[in-house]
């Protein structure tokens, strides 16, 4: 795609490594989910400290002492765990899931330091206490539509970048017929699979790994146009009887990869 | 800025992706699509110019004729005019607005299209624009109307059996429990909302984008493309309403101000106050019509944008073997 912005990182081993940067549609859903999550779970220490408080000032007041600075106490002590609950959620996460959050791994983005190295507590520190300040009037969205390494405030004072996880390992592993297998093994014999270039590969194995979630018909049609550019690409007459459009287009994938660990060897 | 070295994305978009992406092509086509954005929202503030000057224009006949009744001839036959003027000039602004999608739609394929071309496409469909807008508010306004009504009876039923019709006051444990299926049932009600704005959120575009489709068809067809992606769609719809919040905020304080300073100055003055109220009000009416203008082609293009994808998702667009 080609809306997105990347970078080109030189790690201090001198590597080169480009990223495609996080982009603000999904740190606006990151920041929505972690922001929910906070919300959740600091209600729920309102509701545990209000209650814990109440019993507190009660078992106090049958002390018969004078316990009258007690609720003030019991104020000061709230605010500061609600600043270490607020600051906590993002600092303890980023650091110890290598600058991620729970919405940042639902959304697959990661925070890294500008040398691509990952962030450590100095940086999610930096970063959780000068959030206050990017979400005050949005300039933090602000900063990261029109800065060219997409950086709010806290991400300039930490010196990091917010990037997209490279997928592609997690890709769901692709089901092939046992009509397809048997035609692989001809396939060499039957048509010439040195037209097939890499490019093609990837849009048959795309193709495999995503048919499933299309609508029946798209996929009746896709496979069907596949198959017939690929047989006039192959040089193929036509495809052996018996064969659906699916198992053609298994049949090459399985038969290039075979070729492919041919040549290796 | 973007250096991309793959040619084709044939991935579908996560949905922070499709936030994005249509931000970037917001940035980069701003000044291509800010005009057709202008033409769009003026279309559509004709009618109202024409009625405010038809309703000056009985004002003053019957001012010169001193007759009640004088301009009733004139205002009956202006109505008419002004509701044809009014068909007219929406098919008009939905053709701008379906024109500013079909050109971030051939960006996205990485196939632009030339403006004029564009433009001749979506001019010769705009009735067809019109009749989809008709479309969507019968199905919008039935499904409205159901929802509000299962609502309204499970509420009525709750309140009886909770109630009760023997008098007396029902027991705390009783109202703690029908207060909740109340909230339950609000909720519901909500959530219906959202998905109905989320599977009607781009009924036009297949009309602005594909050959030969009627508006019944391209309403069908993004109803078919949203099955089993509402969640998806509706996170679009919520982010990108979160990034433009602060633009809204923008305009609320512009628009805010001007009322506050007629107050203040002129508060001893009852004449100077009548005309600084209507001053205020037609510079909140502006703030709000320069807003709608830099705004809409953002939303254009988030619709190019789901509907791209979704395409790719359900359908495998842009899956084929490169010509050679």
């Amino acid at each position: 795609m080609r809306y997105f912005n990347r970078v080109s990182l030189a790690t201090p081993e001198s590597v080169e490594l480009e990223f495609t940067l996080a982009g603000i549609g999904s740190r606006t859903l990151a920041l929505t989910i972690d922001y929910s999550i906070l919300t959740l779970i600091i209600l729920a220490f309102w509701i545990i400290w209000f209650v814990v408080a109440i019993g507190l000032l009660g078992t106090l007041e049958s002390f018969g002492r004078d316990y009258s600075s007690a609720p003030l106490w019991l104020i000061a002590v709230f605010i500061l765990l609600n600043f270490l609950l607020w600051n906590g959620y993002f600092i303890w996460f980023e650091t110890i899931w290598q600058g991620q959050t729970p919405g940042k791994r639902w959304v697959k983005i990661r925070v890294v330091r500008d040398d691509g190295r990952p962030v450590r507590l100095v940086q999610a520190t930096l970063r959780s206490l000068l959030r206050p300040i990017d979400d005050f009037c949005f300039i933090g969205a602000l900063f990261i539509l029109f800065s060219k390494r997409e950086k709010r405030i806290g991400d300039w004072a930490a010196g990091t970048i917010v990037i997209q996880e490279s997928q592609g390992d997690q890709k769901s592993a692709i089901a092939l017929s046992d009509n397809a297998q048997t035609l692989a093994a001809q396939l060499p014999d039957l048509a010439d699979l040195n037209q097939l270039l890499p490019d093609d590969y990837g849009v048959i194995r795309e193709y495999l790994q995503r048919r499933t979630a299309m609508t029946a018909q798209a996929h009746t049609e896709k496979s069907m146009e596949l198959a017939r550019q690929l047989r006039s690409l192959l040089a193929m007459e036509t495809t052996p009887p018996n064969t659906t459009s699916d198992d053609f287009l298994e049949a090459v994938f399985m038969a290039y990869q075979q070729m492919g660990d041919q040549k290796q060897y | 800025m973007a250096q991309d070295s793959r040619s084709s994305p044939i991935e579908p978009l996560s949905v922070g992706n499709i936030v994005s992406s249509g931000f970037q092509l917001y940035r980069e086509k701003f000044k291509d699509y800010l005009p057709i954005a202008l033409a769009a929202v003026g279309w559509s503030l004709l009618p109202i110019l024409g009625l405010i000057g038809l309703g000056l224009i009985v004002a003053a006949i019957i001012g010169a004729t001193q007759e009640p009744t004088a301009g009733g001839g004139i205002a009956v036959l202006g109505f008419v005019a002004m509701i044809v003027l009014a068909v007219f000039c929406s098919a008009k602004s939905l053709a701008n607005s379906a024109l500013i999608t079909r050109l971030a739609f051939g960006e996205l394929k990485n196939e632009p299209e030339a403006l004029t071309d564009a433009r001749r496409f979506v001019n010769s469909r705009k009735w067809s624009f019109f009749a989809v807008q008709i479309w969507v508010g019968l199905i919008a306004s039935g499904l409205v109307l159901g929802v509000y009504i299962v609502a309204g009876l499970l509420g009525f039923a709750l309140f009886a059996a909770v109630g009760g019709s023997r008098g007396g006051s029902p027991s705390p444990g009783l109202m703690i429990i029908g207060g909740l299926l109340l909230l339950l049932i609000v909720v519901a009600a909500i959530a219906a909302f959202f998905w109905l704005s989320a599977r009607l959120f781009a009924t036009e575009v297949p009309l602005a984008i594909e050959p030969q489709i009627l508006p019944l068809q391209s309403v069908k067809r993004f109803w078919s493309l949203t099955k089993g992606n509402v969640w998806r769609v509706f996170l679009v719809l919520l982010i990108t309403f979160t990034i433009t919040l602060p633009l809204y905020l923008v305009a609320q304080v512009i628009s805010i101000i001007p009322q506050g300073l007629v107050l203040g100055l002129i508060r001893d003055n009852p004449d100077a106050l009548v005309i600084g109220n209507a001053l205020s009000t037609l510079i909140s009416y502006a703030v709000g019509l320069l807003l709608s203008i830099v705004v809409l082609p953002l939303w254009q293009i988030i619709k190019a944008a789901v509907y791209y994808d979704l395409r790719t998702r359900q359908e495998g667009f842009g899956l084929k073997l490169r010509d050679r």
